[in-house]
């Protein structure tokens, strides 16, 4: 009845439009929950190449066996320009035969958006490493497109990464700090959604709570050997320089 | 010396270096439109112009922002705020202006600027435009492989209601076109079932004038609701149609083919039914002369049916679309078969009497019908539009019946056994043509137009009655009995001719005179033979005329129209003199009468904003009399009702007015309607009603001076989604009254109705499934001034409906329909009823276009056929034969195939 009478009051108060300006609340602290979803029959089929048809069973048995979507959580604390990403631990992990860089969440990443450095603690292959380096400089191109993530309009925004790997961005004005999950930053607003099309792979927020943060939960990760991105990106290629076709799709999933 | 010049330079340099750095800048200060106030916090970013890249960001300071260190080059400044439209412009920075300054950026509200702006990105769902309200057929959602129906029924103001009748905003829609072409037009519930949902752009609803009005000019007062289906331009090239067939308990079966090939220049189409269900196989024709609409719903409801029917349209254009033919052609056949039974009480002045009686009959018609329309465009200045269309029509039928009379004090008063046998023959020409002419001076034009329609029936009927009366104690008086040979004859030719003339001064107003000569030639037998021995041979003059009638019509229109983009006016008047010559062949009698009939008209629309109109209507017109009202003949086909003519009547005239209110608001999807209408007749022509001591009722008709007819009606939609569910919701009220008069036994009656029946209607249609709930009172008003009891009535209805997907491409569906009626002083029953239909299914193939359906009709067998109405000075209840619970096992093949897109859509 309350809609109805509402619905009826603003009838008839047609054409006369009294909405004036307010003041819109800007949020500058507060707690993202993040969803990654990754497409494993595509990743999986990926660990198919030419040279590696020998994985072919594993991949049809997986198609039979699991489910194709692998959904993990994370979330996302931050307070002014600073930012800490975290990804909660899944319940159930990937087995080894169908695991891939893609299919897990290996970063804790701090940023400091206003000195533009990040810290970001990396775990793979039974490793840790501790990344200090400046922040991930993205050129973003912005269009016209919105759509509403979490309850908040956003805009859509296109970049290249990594050279090559085409990202697809949504962030909302209605957030003032330019971070994002993972090492995504740099749009005018924090960002609620990513989707890496050819990688198989999104993060969509599914929840945004605004709370002051203590500012001791905001600390940067401090386990792993220290390292900047140069020197990690020589590491993992020592790593996986016999690992042929596959190599470059690990190379993606560990550096993204 | 050297060294310090260097260090001067390199310093003068970097200097200079720097400030050009820092100097590219752009700054402004942001505030709202109406209020004024800076707006603190708004983003504003700045983009390469080219690739829309993000250069720089930040957020305004109490409105005020300055982003520096740009470089030169072409950029885009973009300001947004929530719930503010973007703000994007372009800006250019080079060494001759290094800051760019944009001043007071004034943002506005979405909501205000939605309002007066249909932007882009949402799908606007309706568009409201002078007399026409456009819906977006994107904005609805329909499950795979619906038709045109199931979108219509989405439509706000648009209800089907259960005879398959399409209503919109209370008015019938008469008329479908597709890409504003005819299709199969006078029937709308052909095309609404034939073409797909998924093929329509837009649908667009107005009111267009009758046919005759547009040939001649002369306004007459006609409006044919129409509706144009607008295709999606992919799906202007393709085939597409259904195949059905379905078999059921007691023997009921359905069978339906539809074929359609559409391309940019031809359209071709073929559909064939067969059915005894009432559901296929009627098309708007057969069911309009059951007066109970088209389609979906049934055949009157009366009997059993046993329908066939067939047709086929073409169109096509050529020669630079200079050249265009439409036909539509459609051959059908109906029997019917069944029995009513019916009660009815007449009421007289201090007593009333009750006829009950039982009837049989068995009917088949079969007709024909052919409609040709070439059009051409002669040169670039004139068009020719030619018409043809034809009808032939045969039918026989069979009824007997038996009614018994009793007085009000229950004593015996008439006993009537009657029964008739016809068979008939029907055809019908038309032709016209149209030549229309653009003189050089813009907005002049002469058009000339021609018609010619001849129509010829003839009858052979057989009828025997006996009719006995009773004296006021009961004892048999006397009896009656009739047993004829009625044959009838009719032809009648006419033709007509006209021209008007367009003039248009100061860019706004148009003039249109015009004038339009018709005669009539009717001639028109019906005998009455009676038997002797075995052959009717004697003629009964008393109920036998023959005569000539011929009536020559002059017609004179004026009419001014104003037209702007927002306003648009017309008045005009018509007077037309028709002469009427009759000749009594047999009386060598004739009868000679003039009319003169004035018809003045005028309508205003303004369109107030993007999204609201209004509309006001006002017509009146004299009516004259038929010839039947004015025929003093006798008939005897119903003994027990007489009817008889009146030579002296005069033409009546009535006044109708009508206001339409529309708003639609884009940005929530809700709006308005609003209809009023009322129509007050001076001079009406009314039937009078003598009834016997023997129950005979007599009528006759006689012009009314002392008293004024009135009716009105009103209705108001609001809709809009109300809640967080998403359905729309839609609250309705509608209104009508009337009161009547006429004589009873010389005395005057007076009868009053008022009819008041909100409702609520919400519904909900995904491509998964969907939902419909509408619920609402009735309550009737219903009194005659001759009886102390009144008709008072009230009621409650309630529909209900789902359809949803399962698992495994099953779906499932249900409809619901309750009607109650409480018991009054006139009908001392409460009557209820429900009628439940389901069905469940399974869909094959990828595009779900196989479908294997089971489905029951009336689950819990109450369609018993039963009706009941009250008039001015009677009330009846009916029970007829209908088609009432079965169980249908039947399977459905859609298929389409569409070409290449040739443009993209939007």
């Amino acid at each position: 009845m309350k809609y109805v009478s509402q619905f009826f009051i603003c009838l008839l108060i047609l054409g006369a439009n009294t909405l004036f300006a307010q003041n819109k609340h800007f949020i500058t602290s507060g707690v993202i929950e993040f969803e990654r979803t990754a497409n494993m029959f595509a990743l999986v089929k990926k660990k198919v190449t030419k040279h590696t048809m020998e994985n072919k069973p594993f991949y049809e048995q997986y198609l039979r066996t699991e489910p194709q979507f692998r959904t993990l959580k994370s979330k996302l604390t931050f307070d002014n320009n600073t930012t800490l990403f975290t990804p909660i631990a899944p319940e159930k992990g990937v087995h080894w035969w169908y695991d891939t860089p893609m299919a897990n969440q290996l970063n804790h990443v701090f940023s400091d958006l206003d000195n533009r450095t990040s810290i970001i603690q990396k775990e793979f292959y039974e490793r840790t490493y501790l990344v200090k380096d400046s922040l991930r400089n993205i050129k973003w191109k912005m269009t016209d497109e919105t759509r509403e993530i979490a309850g908040y309009k956003c805009r859509r925004a296109n970049a290249l990464i990594l050279d090559s790997i085409y990202i697809v961005a949504f962030y909302t004005d209605e957030i003032h700090v330019s971070g994002g999950p993972e090492s995504f930053n740099g749009l005018p607003g924090m960002i609620l959604g990513v989707a890496v099309p050819h990688e198989n792979v999104t993060w969509f927020a599914t929840k945004v709570t605004e709370t002051s943060i203590v500012k001791k939960t905001l600390v940067p990760p401090k386990t792993g050997k220290e390292i900047n991105n140069k020197l990690l990106k020589e590491e993992i290629l020592k790593t996986i320089n016999n690992h042929g076709d596959y190599a470059i799709v690990e190379l993606k999933g560990l550096l993204l | 010396m050297n060294s310090k010049i260097v260090t001067l330079i390199i310093c003068c340099c970097c200097t200079f270096t720097a400030l050009a750095q820092s100097n590219y800048a752009v700054k402004g200060l942001i505030s709202d439109t109406t209020t004024n106030v800076k707006m603190d916090q708004a983003t504003i970013s700045v983009l390469d112009a080219r690739d829309s890249i993000l250069q720089k960001f930040t957020y305004a300071d109490k409105g005020a922002f300055n982003i520096s260190n740009l470089k030169p080059g072409k950029f885009l400044i973009m300001v947004n705020y929530p719930d503010y439209a973007d703000f994007i412009e372009s800006f250019t920075l080079d060494a001759s202006k290094p800051v760019y300054n944009f001043g007071n950026i004034k943002m506005i509200l979405q909501s205000k600027l939605l309002n007066e702006v249909i932007i882009k990105a949402k799908v606007v769902a309706i568009k409201i435009k002078g007399d026409t309200t456009e819906f977006n057929a994107a904005a609805y959602a329909t499950q795979k492989n619906a038709k045109v129906e199931d979108l219509l029924k989405q439509l706000q103001g648009m209800k089907i209601n259960q005879s398959g009748v399409i209503i919109f905003q209370g008015e019938p829609v008469t008329k479908i076109l597709v890409d504003g072409e005819e299709f199969f037009s006078d029937d709308p519930g052909l095309v609404s079932k034939n073409v797909r949902a998924d093929m329509v752009s837009k649908v667009q609803v107005y009111d267009q004038k009758s046919d005759q009005a547009k040939l001649t000019g002369i306004e007459d007062g006609v409006k044919v609701k129409t509706i144009n289906i607008v295709l999606r331009e992919d799906k202007k090239k393709g085939v597409f149609g259904k195949l059905d067939g379905g078999y059921g308990t007691d023997d009921y079966y359905t069978g339906q083919m539809m074929f359609n090939k559409f391309s940019q220049k031809e359209k071709i189409a073929a559909y064939g039914n067969i059915g005894n269900t009432g559901k296929v196989g009627l098309s708007g024709n057969d069911n309009s002369k059951y007066n109970m609409g088209y389609g979906d719903g049934d055949y009157g409801g009366n009997g059993l049916p046993f329908a066939r029917d067939g047709g086929a349209h073409y169109d096509s254009k050529w020669n630079k679309d200079k050249e265009t033919i439409n036909a539509n052609y459609k051959i059908g056949a109906l029997t019917t078969e069944g029995s009513s039974s019916t009660m009815t009480q007449n009421n007289l002045p201090d007593n009333f009497n009750t006829r009950t009686s039982n009837s049989s009959f068995q009917r088949y018609n079969s007709s024909q019908s052919l409609n040709t329309v070439f059009t051409s465009k002669l040169d670039s200045t004139s068009d020719l539009r030619t018409q043809i269309s034809g009808n032939i029509n045969t039918g026989r039928s069979d009824n007997s019946t038996k009614s018994t009379t009793l007085r009000g004090n229950g004593i015996l008063l008439n006993n009537n056994d009657l029964s008739t046998s016809n068979s008939s023959n029907y055809k019908y020409i038309y032709a016209s043509g149209n030549y229309t002419k653009r003189l050089k001076k813009k907005g002049r034009s002469v058009s000339l137009n021609a018609s010619t329609t001849t129509t010829q029936s003839d009858a052979n009927n057989y009828m025997k009655s006996e009719l006995a009366y009773y004296s006021n104690q009961g004892d048999l008086d006397s009896v009656n009995r009739i047993d004829q040979y009625k044959p009838t004859d009719y032809k009648s030719n006419s033709i007509s001719a006209g021209f008007s003339f367009t003039e248009t001064f100061l860019k706004h107003i148009s003039v249109t005179a015009s004038y339009n000569f018709s005669q009539n030639d009717v001639s028109s037998s019906q005998l009455s033979f009676n038997r002797l021995s075995d052959h009717y041979d004697i003629l009964d003059s008393a109920f036998s005329s023959n005569f000539k009638l011929k009536t020559v019509t002059n017609a004179y229109g004026l009419s001014m129209g104003y037209t702007t983009t927002k306003t648009y006016v017309n008045i005009g008047t018509s007077v037309s003199d028709a002469s009427m010559k009759q000749e009594d062949q047999f009386a060598y009698d004739n009868l000679n009468r003039k009319f003169t009939n004035w018809n003045p008209s005028a309508s205003f629309r303004y369109q107030l904003s993007k999204a609201a109109a209004v509309t006001l209507n006002y017509y009146g017109n004299s009516r004259q009399p038929n010839s039947s009202q004015l025929q003093p003949l006798r008939q005897n086909t119903d003994p027990l009702n007489i009817i008889l003519g009146n030579p002296t009547l005069k033409p009546s005239f009535s006044n109708r007015l009508s206001f339409n209110y529309r708003l639609y608001q884009p940005t929530l999807d809700r709006g308005i309607n609003v209809y009023l209408g009322g129509t007050k007749e001076m001079n009406t022509i009314v039937n009078n009603r003598v009834v016997d001591s023997n129950g005979v009722s007599t009528s006759q008709w006689s012009n009314l001076k002392s008293k004024q007819p009135t009716s009105w009606y009103a209705n108001v939609e609001f809709y809009g989604h109300a809640t967080k569910l998403d359905f729309i919701l839609s609250l309705n009220f509608q209104v009508d009254g009337s009161s009547n008069f006429n004589y009873v036994n010389n005395q005057l009656n007076e009868s009053k109705s008022f009819n008041y029946s909100p409702y609520i209607n919400i519904w909900k249609n995904t491509a998964t499934y969907s939902y419909n709930f509408n619920i609402g009172p009735k309550y009737y008003r219903n009194s005659s001034s001759l009886r102390q009891i009144n008709n008072n009535r009230h009621g409650f209805f309630t529909e209900a409906g789902f359809k949803t997907k399962l698992p495994y491409n099953f779906f499932i569906s249900s409809d619901m329909n309750y009607q109650y009626t409480a018991k009054n002083k006139v009908f001392n029953q409460d009557f209820s009823r429900v009628l439940l239909k389901s069905s469940i299914g399974k869909n094959f193939l990828k595009e779900e276009n196989l479908k294997i359906t089971i489905s029951g009709n009336d689950l819990l067998n109450q369609n018993t056929g039963y009706s009941r109405y009250g008039s001015i000075d009677s009330f009846t209840e009916t029970r007829n034969t209908t088609i009432r619970r079965y169980f249908m096992f039947s399977v459905t093949w859609d298929f389409s195939k569409f070409g290449k897109s040739l443009q993209p859509q939007q």
